[in-house]
């Protein structure tokens, strides 16, 4: 027990002074909490560096072909792939506990940026032709699998699947709108979401009510 | 096993504002400690941990996100004892990854028991300690196990009884004068500095009793008149207001280990009055004396529950509450300058007692938060605040060290935060 001679009063504490007076203590020292170490941690301070050397390297590109417009215009290409690997990365991070979850928002963002590269570079429909197909269809089947291997609860992953067939039958509409040069891999994707869902209703029926009754209670 | 992982249940009505508007500042997460006379081990405490969990469903809970409101979900998840490693009240919801929702910590001779305020207020959680250390206590002395004196019944646990005594009655909306606030500079990385003093009950009742109020009553005087002796004069202009909340549990009979409270107002203005502590103690007992009526409390939390049933309030997407209830809870906190809480008398069984040095309360905050308990002849009084300056502090333990001279002063704050 240590003792502060201002405040007169008896402190227990492992402090050199008073907490409330800032003078002296006396007496014998006395943890009655643990000594916290800083939260600060070496992460944070390499994506700090991460951040920096991304943004230094678009300004830095904006400004040299600012100077140089006779080589085309190609900086939007350096802003659009920053953009592409802060939102990927952010999300792998973010979602890294929660396997499901971490595809499906994965593929969400595949899916979005590729339409957008594929865009940007005098759309050739590559981007629709293959990239979202396989994705979603890869997307599903390992989904399914991983469930099943790690033993997830239902609750867990069963949504995500179905989000992810959902997206999946999306590519009908690129077939319908008549924009697919390749129309094998889109029609495969769509059948493969639509049975995922089909059979997702019948077997897991009762899980998707509920999770679907929870997720959307008012 | 299905039924169980299919379980969940929406948050109470005092449990919707946290969710929104928790930060790594204000967690929104409380602690009950437990000294006892000897060292903890580690292994009877998991073991207790075990058994006290399954006697309280609820706190298995994680608490996801929908599209319109958050939910609590049953989960699967164990509850593991670990040596305190983390900050006082250090933030338990993640949004991105499924945890419980409350955390059981030891160090040296004490038990801590840190919860999210979602699942739980403090006469909730306070039963949930207390059946941890009777179970812990009679793993290791083999004590018998004996009732603590609440219903045990899950479904009486789980009971959301904002939704029992709510009444259907138009909203209205108590104004509030704007309140002087604490400023200062904060510890680092948002931690919460923690001043503890335990001192005998008994002079500080008679000091209560020797003015004809209640032991809050006494402790609000002694809050708001060291916090308004500290105040610049400038700041003085505003009153100084302190927020109290009331378990319900006394005006309407439940048996929910969920949120159940509400809080009431109490502040003294320093321009007007003349500062003396007779003056404030008046005020207080004034305030106390018309507040604490179950008319009015129900009318508190029923313009609470009535934004519950407001149909536009129900269907605007979580994404957009989030923003609405964040910037609610921001302008209310302009509202009071502090918090009292007090959770009054801690009971364990006869032959516990001398196995049990003390019961502490502490709370998450980013003001200044005062929490009592008593247990046997002692109180323990906890002021939490993320400032680095203690002169309120000082002057409320000083005050009180006048009505006992064996006050005892504990504290995490370490010599380079000062």
């Amino acid at each position: 027990m240590k003792h502060c001679d201002t405040c007169g009063i008896q402190v227990r504490t492992s402090r050199q002074t008073c907490p409330l007076c800032q003078s002296a203590l006396k007496g014998e020292s006395e943890a009655v909490f643990p000594k916290i170490k800083s939260l600060y941690s070496q992460y944070t301070f390499f994506f700090k560096l991460l951040f920096i050397a991304t943004a230094a390297g678009v300004i830095a590109s904006v400004a040299v072909n600012l100077m140089i417009p006779q080589s085309g215009l190609w900086c939007h290409f350096v802003v659009i792939g920053a953009v592409c690997f802060w939102v990927l990365l952010i999300t792998a991070i973010r979602r890294r506990t929660n396997i499901p979850r971490g595809i499906l928002n994965q593929v969400f963002w595949i899916c979005i940026f590729s339409g957008i590269w594929d865009a940007v570079t005098l759309w050739h429909g590559w981007s629709i032709d293959f990239v979202i197909p396989c994705t979603c269809m890869a997307a599903i089947i390992t989904l399914g699998v991983i469930g099943k291997v790690l033993r997830l609860p239902p609750g867990d992953y069963i949504g995500c699947i179905l989000a992810d067939a959902l997206l999946g039958v999306t590519p009908l509409i690129f077939y319908l709108a008549n924009l697919l040069h390749f129309i094998y891999l889109s029609l495969s994707c769509v059948a493969v979401s639509l049975i995922a869902i089909i059979a997702l209703l019948i077997l897991e029926g009762d899980q998707i009510r509920t999770d679907l009754a929870r997720r959307f209670h008012v | 096993m299905k039924q169980v992982k299919n379980r969940w249940k929406k948050l109470d009505n005092a449990a919707k504002i946290f969710p929104s508007s928790s930060t790594l500042a204000d967690t929104h997460v409380f602690r009950f400690s437990c000294e006892l006379n000897s060292p903890v081990n580690p292994k009877l405490l998991q073991q207790a941990l075990d058994e006290t969990a399954k006697a309280f469903p609820i706190f298995g809970y994680v608490l996801r996100r929908g599209v319109f409101w958050y939910y609590l979900e049953a989960s699967n998840l164990k509850p593991t004892v670990s040596q305190e490693h983390k900050p006082l009240c250090a933030p338990l919801y993640r949004p991105t990854t499924r945890t419980l929702l409350y955390e059981v910590s030891y160090f040296g001779a004490t038990v801590n028991l840190e919860v999210y305020h979602v699942i739980s207020d403090g006469t909730g959680a306070m039963h949930f300690l207390r059946t941890l250390i009777m179970k812990y206590l009679s793993l290791r002395d083999g004590l018998p196990e004996e009732n603590l004196g609440y219903e045990t019944a899950h479904s009486g646990m789980a009971d959301d009884s904002f939704r029992r005594y709510s009444r259907r009655i138009p909203m209205k909306r108590r104004h509030l004068p704007r309140a002087a606030l604490l400023r200062g500079s904060k510890l680092s990385e948002n931690r919460t500095g923690l001043i503890r003093g335990t001192l005998r009950i008994s002079p500080l009742l008679a000091a209560a009793h020797e003015h004809n109020a209640t032991l809050t009553a006494y402790l609000s005087a002694c809050l708001l008149s060291a916090i308004g002796e500290e105040m610049s004069v400038r700041a003085r202009k505003r009153p100084v207001i302190l927020n109290i909340p009331v378990n319900l549990r006394n005006y309407f009979p439940s048996d929910s280990v969920r949120n159940f409270f509400t809080p009431i107002y109490v502040g003294y203005d320093f321009s007007r009055g003349d500062g003396s502590f007779a003056d404030i103690l008046a005020t207080v007992k004034e305030t106390f004396a018309r507040e604490l009526d179950r008319d009015r409390l129900t009318a508190h939390f029923n313009s609470l529950t009535a934004f519950e049933d407001n149909i536009i309030a129900r269907i605007t997407p979580l994404p957009i509450k989030d923003l609405v209830l964040r910037s609610a809870y921001t302008l209310s906190n302009k509202e009071y300058t502090a918090t009292l809480s007090n959770v009054g008398i801690v009971q364990m069984p006869q032959a516990y007692l001398p196995h049990i040095r003390a019961f502490h309360v502490c709370n998450a905050t980013n003001k200044m938060q005062l929490c009592v308990c008593s247990f046997g002849e002692h109180i323990s009084l906890s002021v939490t605040s993320p400032y680095l300056d203690t002169n309120i502090q000082r002057r409320l333990f000083r005050h009180l060290h006048e009505l006992d001279r064996s006050l005892l002063i504990e504290t995490n704050l370490l010599d380079d935060d000062a």
